[in-house]
């Protein structure tokens, strides 16, 4: 699980550096709050600390689903069929739809990075997250930062 | 007073009626209706845009000049040739010669004003007999012609055609431009300022509030006249979109530079540009 | 809102951008328009700079070399950009900022012979300087065209490009906080190595390339202790923690 974390972090820095998007101007701020989250709640219990992997996992899970449904769609261009000109409906639209390899390859990185993460979250979960005492304060608590930071992480 | 219009009867087909100001209205009526609308202003036309804008339309005009900034260049040998449309009363056009007399020292360029109302024309050149252009050169003409057709002038004649709030109170607005296109010289500029649509909606919300209730009132009390400024507001109304008009001036032929309008006081006034390649 | 934050290509600053410089899709990176009718105008104006300086006659020339009548030049006053005088700088500036680029994409470049990511950005910085020498007489009024208050969001625009440029063909791959002071430092190098060339009188601007490498390698140092404090802040986190869970450890 660490190494599939470590993976994910550094494809998305490499995919940074090498499309030239400008981070978050409060980085530092997302790394020490990341840092005390992970801290704080394996300080009060091992079950805690899975309790806040759940809570992280479901809200990227959701992230992730967003930027495949954008990718997925076309942004939402409509589609014609060529010989007809007839506009395509959803269900005809191939999923696999043939756009430049640089998207396509990104569709399939989030892909895999989701089904990673979701593989994250059933894994803590059968490591007892649900014991953990405060668990729906914890998790609701977490998503609800996690949440606010993507938010604000897309703006500034 | 201007004629409100008649009930348009059910069977006349969709393509012969056209729009004035919120009243539907047979195609063949509507240039004689407008034509009504400014017989009845021409002669406290200034007074009724100062009314209507609160007197901005001044520094509208001036912006619109200064930007445009046309003018035979020090150096060069041939005079540019400019028409004004819809300009009667000619305060644009006697703004742009002394706008070129005093940057470039152009003394040379022609002016023709067009405009399809004899009455506004009539004013225009009263106005013109105390300017200075009035030296005997016969630099300024004055011209009674339809913006759609422009039978009186050949193409590729002109150099920079300017309207300025006329070109919403035509019947069909792409004759008009392609009918610029075709007389004007390839390196020819196209500029029209008018009305056009606010982009922010709480100032649009306020400027709706005061041009539909405020606007004719105060026609009425000034110039007594409540129908022509009731309908000058709802023409103001139909006018397409910044983008909209875009397109048309490209449908026309022109090509339109990067962004191709400037919009004025929030979009309350747009310029929009064309040129012919 | 979603998918504009995530995949967009660059945009013209008004509020915060997000640039995405595809690599399949090159033609969304263009610096310049080629095409354009008035990024014609001015790239030929660009030639009269030399003689007569950032001024609108520069334009006039460039329209009657091309054979077009005078009004044409009304297609240039009249966008909402700015001054035609502020136009010329800023189009010199974008076809600087291109030159740059083609001669990175160059293959025989000497600019790959260098390795080090700071040689780089030194090298890098020189050029663009020397792209300055034909018209040095007459960038100090330039540059004025770029602090007018009207044009100053234009003009920190294109620094910040510049500088990102600069950055990432030196090989930068920082994230977080590190790209950010990057290129504040690398912009600042640059202002004060361009005003420091306005008044060099050296043969060749031997001083304003000495001051361009002292500089840069005070960017080095600073970057180094950076990344030094960093580690020093993470070690010292992990320490503590550590610390806590031995103490609950104990009871």
């Amino acid at each position: 699980m660490w190494e599939q974390e470590i993976h994910h972090h550094n494809t998305f820095n490499n995919l940074q550096s090498d499309r030239r998007v400008r981070p978050s101007l409060l980085t530092p701020l997302w790394k020490v709050g990341a840092f005390g989250m992970g801290a704080g709640t394996a300080l009060i219990s091992k079950e805690a600390a899975m309790a806040c992997t759940v809570a992280v996992e479901t809200v990227i899970g959701g992230h992730y689903n967003q930027q495949l449904r954008v990718l997925m769609n076309q942004y939402n261009i409509p589609i014609y069929d060529k010989e007809t000109g007839r506009k395509l409906t959803e269900k005809e639209i191939n999923r696999h739809i043939e756009t430049s390899p640089e998207l396509a390859l990104l569709k399939d990185t989030i892909s895999t990075f989701r089904d990673e993460e979701l593989e994250h979250l059933d894994t803590a979960l059968e490591h007892d997250a649900e014991k953990a005492v405060p668990y729906l304060l914890l998790t609701e608590l977490i998503k609800l930062a996690c949440k606010g930071a993507i938010w604000t992480a897309e703006r500034v | 007073m201007p004629m409100l219009a008649r009930p348009v009867s059910s069977q006349t087909p969709d393509d012969e009626t056209t729009h004035f100001g919120y009243k539907t209205i047979k195609r063949e009526d509507k240039e004689k209706m407008v034509g009504g609308v400014f017989s009845s202003v021409a002669s406290n036309y200034d007074l009724m845009n100062d009314v209507m804008s609160m007197g901005v339309h001044r520094l509208w005009k001036n912006h619109f000049i200064n930007r445009l900034d046309a003018g035979m260049r020090p150096g060069s040998n041939r005079p540019l040739d400019f028409l004004d449309v819809a300009g009667g009363t000619g305060d644009i056009a006697f703004g742009l010669l002394e706008h070129a007399e005093k940057r470039f020292n152009d003394r040379a360029s022609t002016m023709t004003i067009a405009d399809i109302n004899p009455d506004m024309l009539r004013e225009g050149e009263l106005r013109y007999q105390s300017t200075k252009w009035n030296d005997g050169s016969d630099r300024v003409n004055f011209l009674v012609q339809n913006g759609e057709t422009m039978d009186q002038i050949e193409d590729n004649s002109k150099d920079v055609y300017t309207i300025a709030f006329g070109i919403r109170n035509f019947t069909n607005i792409q004759a008009g431009l392609d009918t610029a296109y075709r007389i004007l010289r390839p390196g020819g500029i196209f500029a029209c300022l008018e009305f056009s649509q606010v982009d922010n909606a709480a100032i649009d919300y306020i400027y709706q509030a005061y041009s539909f209730s405020l606007l004719p009132l105060m026609g009425q009390l000034i110039a007594n006249d409540r129908d022509s400024y009731q309908y000058l507001v709802e023409s103001i109304r139909k006018f397409p979109k910044q983008e909209e008009f875009k397109g048309m001036i490209e449908k026309a032929g022109f090509y339109v530079p990067e962004k191709g309008y400037e919009n004025l006081t929030f979009g309350v006034a747009s310029i929009h540009i064309g040129v012919k390649l | 809102m979603l998918k504009s934050r995530l995949i967009s290509v660059a945009r013209s600053s008004r509020g915060v951008t997000r640039s995405y410089h595809s690599v399949d899709h090159p033609t969304s990176n263009q610096i310049v328009n080629s095409k354009s009718v008035e990024s014609k105008i001015l790239t030929k104006a660009l030639d009269y700079i030399p003689k007569f300086g950032f001024e609108s006659i520069c334009i006039t020339q460039a329209i009657r070399d091309m054979g077009y009548a005078d009004s044409l030049e009304s297609s240039v006053t009249s966008n909402p950009i700015g001054t035609p005088e502020f136009q010329l700088m800023y189009h010199w500036l974008k076809v600087q900022r291109q030159n740059l680029e083609q001669l990175v994409v160059d293959p025989k470049s000497e600019f790959h012979q260098i390795r080090d990511e700071y040689d780089r950005v030194s090298y890098l910085i020189k050029k663009r300087l020397e792209f300055n020498v034909p018209i040095i007489n007459k960038l100090g009024k330039g540059l004025g065209q770029l602090v007018v208050p009207y044009n100053i969001n234009r003009g920190m625009e294109e620094l910040h490009n510049l500088s990102d440029d600069i950055s990432f063909y030196a090989g930068d791959r920082s994230n977080d906080f590190a790209w950010y002071s990057k290129r504040l430092s690398l912009s600042s190098v640059y202002v004060s190595s361009e005003l420091f060339m306005l008044q060099d009188s050296s043969p060749e601007f031997k001083k304003t390339m000495e001051f361009v490498d002292n500089k840069v390698q005070g960017i080095n140092d600073l970057g180094n202790a950076y990344n030094n404090v960093e580690q020093w802040g993470l070690f010292n986190a992990i320490t503590l923690v550590n610390l806590i869970k031995s103490q609950l450890l104990r009871g």
